[in-house]
């Protein structure tokens, strides 16, 4: 083995990237170990103990950052350490001033480069956001708002603006819309067909497209209106207009609504509009909240809001199922899990990417167990759900639908502790996501899987994918992946919950 | 506000030319920044450019971090208005650039000022009243396994015994054993600032927070003080070292005092989970750490057999402790907001 020290003097990079820096060194090639550290005589004295100190970093002082590369020969070692050089040089600390970019940095800038461009997506800090959608807007621009923590009455100004101008003003907060067959933001690779989607929830609109395409059909529109388009402030004025351009729509022949429950005089506002609808039509809100009606199919699950589209479409009638596999399947699966598993082993632990996922499978748990808890309310006795795409967990670092990162570390935490039995996942793919969300998340199910027979126990871990073939990470590829080291995967999210449950309620009769 | 031009000139020393002219308030201060920020003009230089901040370094080497947000974030910390984080997008910064302060303005570059004339300077808060609330600090102990990033302290190889040694020591007030076991962790474990002083930082927070009531807390503080000041910046990063200087002498982050003060009772556990997830939040493993040192302290604190009371200063106010409590006095004037 070599080792190998590159010394950086008097350089301050910022934690954040040293230790993502330490991470992606120790997948290069031929790279044993690696540990980047200031070198500071505790360190040196670590890097001594560990074997990975040379006399160039023994050298260096409190305040020089030591990359120390341990590799199987010479070539690895000087790639490990060229890749760590390279990635500190392009880090915001070493930013060259005069440095010339031909990213354009304001709207005007853009439509030079973009002569004709009549949607804007914008994504910055909330603060800024409504000035910069107001610009677009101005210039005649429909705008997709991915910023959030943009106040409510912005949005409903922005909003009013776009529909007296006949624009849409997707957002504030709005993270998945495909608008004339182009994925924007967090969005699946889909076939065009006939069913018109419109939106307040983003991992909701790619689950349930993502289901249309999988039983063979295709979305005109998904036009995603932001979170809070349909609370009582904003009135759902976006989605109002949305569902007039969906009806309008002559590629459009069913159109489905879905959305976190609407607040009371939205939903009256709503109702009628849907009454009017020639289309039939498809409504889900999300957890137990009623949109029957005469004139609409009221979905319980967003699964069956996509297949009930897709029967829609085909002059069908959908019978809802819990399952799509045979009962016989499930039942093997239950027995599988719970065979090996020890009697203290009673909880599910939910670890979700989506945030409608997360409500979604929190619903579906709290149905058929009893102790649900969303987040981490109820410790370790219960079952429970997390979102870790929430403001508390992603401040300062990225969403877990782009890196990992904090799924690997819950559940490592998970498989910790003796009374987990089942941990329940979402692999969202699609344009923005992880480019290999199943690989990004396996060392940690592996590793999980490992501690917990180390002590004698078994863990059920159990998925659904959400994506679709055309997507970059092709869907059936990251379903195999997970498959390979005993993961659960299920064909819909609401199907894996419901799987989850019934592990978890097998538990609670056998003891 | 401003156009992110390019810069237009640029020599060794002079300021650079960035585009219209950007005048920025500083809306609060570290209060040990006070006699600095009011001294006559000096010049510095950029020390370090990060995503969502600078570090200056001016004469005497004093540190000045400069960033927005709602809290201070570190205790040589200038927050600025949020127009500040566009700016660090848009100007291309670099370290060695100079910076100059001329009476109440600091000139990052010839167009881009930061104004003090409205700047609020904040006091860490030394005498705090309220008991120390035991579930508050099951509740900070719950939240840090479950919240907690891993990655820093907890994966260091001796970070077990440390921790213990750290804990035995502060529970028998034991000064020498605290030296000892102080001196391992500075400089230790990855990051800027590495985790072993972000562990101390968050301990020395802990024996600030009840020193008045807790036997020997204070008695250790000083034997820390005068054993470990004198050699820092020879044993971790400068900006750890002024870390550990700033607490040594009970100045901290508002953003970790906001966290110690939410374990006092009535602690109610909404406002613990609020203040300590936004400090998991500083850095990588940062405030992860610190918390951390921190929880180790009070429970270590808590957790002593030795709970004679003592009057160590004539302003400690109260100094009786219970097996379940431990009570300190907040100072009237603390520079605290609202909510924490």
């Amino acid at each position: 083995m070599l080792v190998w020290n590159v010394i950086h003097k008097s350089v301050y990079h910022d934690s954040v990237t040293l230790m993502h820096l330490t991470r992606d060194l120790q997948v290069v090639d031929g790279v044993q170990r690696a540990a980047i550290m200031m070198g500071t005589p505790s360190n040196r004295a670590l890097l001594r103990d560990a074997g990975l100190l040379t006399p160039d970093g023994d050298a260096a002082s409190p305040n020089d950052l030591i990359i120390a590369v341990e590799a199987a020969d010479m070539a690895a070692a000087h790639a490990g350490a060229q890749a760590a050089e390279a990635a500190l040089s392009t880090s915001r600390s070493s930013t060259l001033p005069c440095q010339t970019t031909h990213r354009p940095r304001t709207l005007r800038s853009a439509l030079t480069m973009l002569d004709g461009a009549n949607l804007a997506l914008i994504s910055v800090p909330g603060l800024y956001a409504g000035l910069e959608a107001m610009k677009a807007l101005q210039a005649g621009m429909h705008v997709m708002l991915f910023s959030d923590n943009v106040p409510v009455t912005t949005e409903i100004e922005l909003k009013r603006f776009a529909l007296a101008r006949g624009l849409l003003m997707l957002g504030p907060d709005c993270g998945t819309a495909i608008i004339n067959g182009v994925p924007l933001g967090f969005a699946n690779a889909m076939p065009r067909g006939r069913v018109g989607l419109t939106a307040a929830s983003g991992t909701g609109l790619q689950e349930v497209s993502c289901l249309i395409a999988a039983a063979g059909e295709g979305v005109s529109q998904a036009i995603g209106v932001g979170g809070r388009d349909l609370t009582d402030d904003v009135g759902g004025l976006m989605m109002t207009h949305a569902l007039e351009i969906l009806a309008a729509d002559p590629a459009t022949e069913v159109i489905g609504v879905l959305g976190k429950p609407p607040g009371p005089s939205t939903w009256e506002r709503l109702q009628n509009q849907l009454a009017q609808l020639s289309k039939p039509c498809v409504v889900h809100f999300s957890g137990s909240f009623s949109a029957a009606g005469a004139s609409w199919y009221a979905a319980a699950t967003l699964e069956e809001a996509a297949l009930g589209a897709v029967a829609l479409a085909r002059g069908m009638r959908t019978t809802p199922i819990e399952f799509t596999m045979p009962r016989e399947e499930i039942e093997r699966f239950i027995g599988e899990a719970t065979r090996a598993m020890q009697p203290g082993q009673r909880f599910v632990r939910g670890l979700y990417a989506g945030g409608t996922l997360a409500y979604e499978a929190l619903g579906l748990l709290q149905a058929k167990l009893p102790k649900v808890f969303p987040g981490v309310l109820g410790g370790g006795e219960g079952h429970y759900v997390v979102d870790l795409g929430e403001d508390q967990f992603t401040l300062g670092r990225p969403h877990p639908m782009i890196d990992g990162t904090l799924r690997r570390e819950w559940i490592l935490r998970a498989a910790q502790d003796p009374m987990t039995a089942v941990i329940l996942l979402d692999v969202i793919l699609g344009y923005g996501a992880h480019p290999d969300p199943a690989g990004d998340l396996l060392p940690a199910i592996q590793q999980a899987t490992r501690q917990a027979r180390a002590g004698g126990r078994h863990l059920a871990v159990v998925a659904s994918v959400c994506g679709t073939e055309q997507d970059p990470q092709r869907r059936s590829a990251q379903i195999d992946a997970l498959r390979a080291h005993d993961v659960i995967v299920m064909p819909s999210n609401a199907q894996a919950a419901r799987l989850a449950a019934g592990i978890a309620a097998c538990l609670i009769g056998d003891g | 506000m401003y156009d992110a031009s390019p810069c237009t000139k640029r020599g060794a020393g002079e300021m650079v030319a960035t585009g219209p002219m950007v005048t920025m308030d500083v809306i609060a201060a570290s209060a040990g920044l006070e006699p600095f920020l009011q001294a006559p003009p000096w010049e510095g230089q950029i020390a370090a450019v990060f995503h969502r901040s600078l570090l200056c370094m001016a004469p005497d080497e004093h540190l000045l971090h400069l960033h927005t947000g709602p809290r201070l974030a570190s205790p040589f910390s200038l927050r600025i208005e949020d127009d500040f984080a566009k700016m660090l997008q848009a100007i291309p910064f670099m370290q060695g650039m100079p910076v100059r302060k001329v009476d109440l303005t600091i000139a990052l570059t010839e167009d881009v000022h930061l104004r003090l004339h409205r700047t609020t300077y904040y006091q860490s808060p030394r005498h705090l009243l309220g008991d120390v609330e035991p579930d508050a600090i099951r509740h900070a102990r719950k939240t840090l396994r479950l919240y907690g990033r891993v990655g820093g302290f907890d994966q260091l190889p001796d970070a077990q015994t440390i921790g213990s040694t750290v804990h035995q020591a502060l529970a028998g007030r034991d000064a020498v054993q605290m030296l000892e076991a102080t001196r391992h962790l500075i400089g230790l474990g990855p990051g800027l600032t590495p985790s072993g002083d972000d562990f101390l930082v968050g301990c020395l927070r802990g024996l600030w927070l009840i020193r008045s009531n807790a036997p020997g807390a204070g008695q250790t503080l000083d034997r820390l003080r005068d054993a470990l000041l004198h050699d820092l910046d020879a044993r971790t990063t400068r900006v750890g070292a002024e870390f550990i200087r700033y607490a040594l002498e009970g100045a901290f982050a508002e953003i970790l005092d906001r966290a110690a003060l939410a374990l006092l009772a009535p602690a109610h556990p909404q406002v613990v989970q609020t203040a300590i997830t936004r400090l998991l939040a500083q850095g990588e493993t940062s405030g992860t750490d610190t918390m951390l040192g921190l929880v180790t302290c009070l429970e270590a604190l808590l957790s002593s057999p030795r709970r004679e009371p003592r009057h160590e200063r004539q302003d400690a106010g109260t100094t009786s402790t219970s097996s379940a409590t431990i009570r300190g006095k907040m100072h009237a004037d603390a520079c605290l907001e609202c909510d924490p």
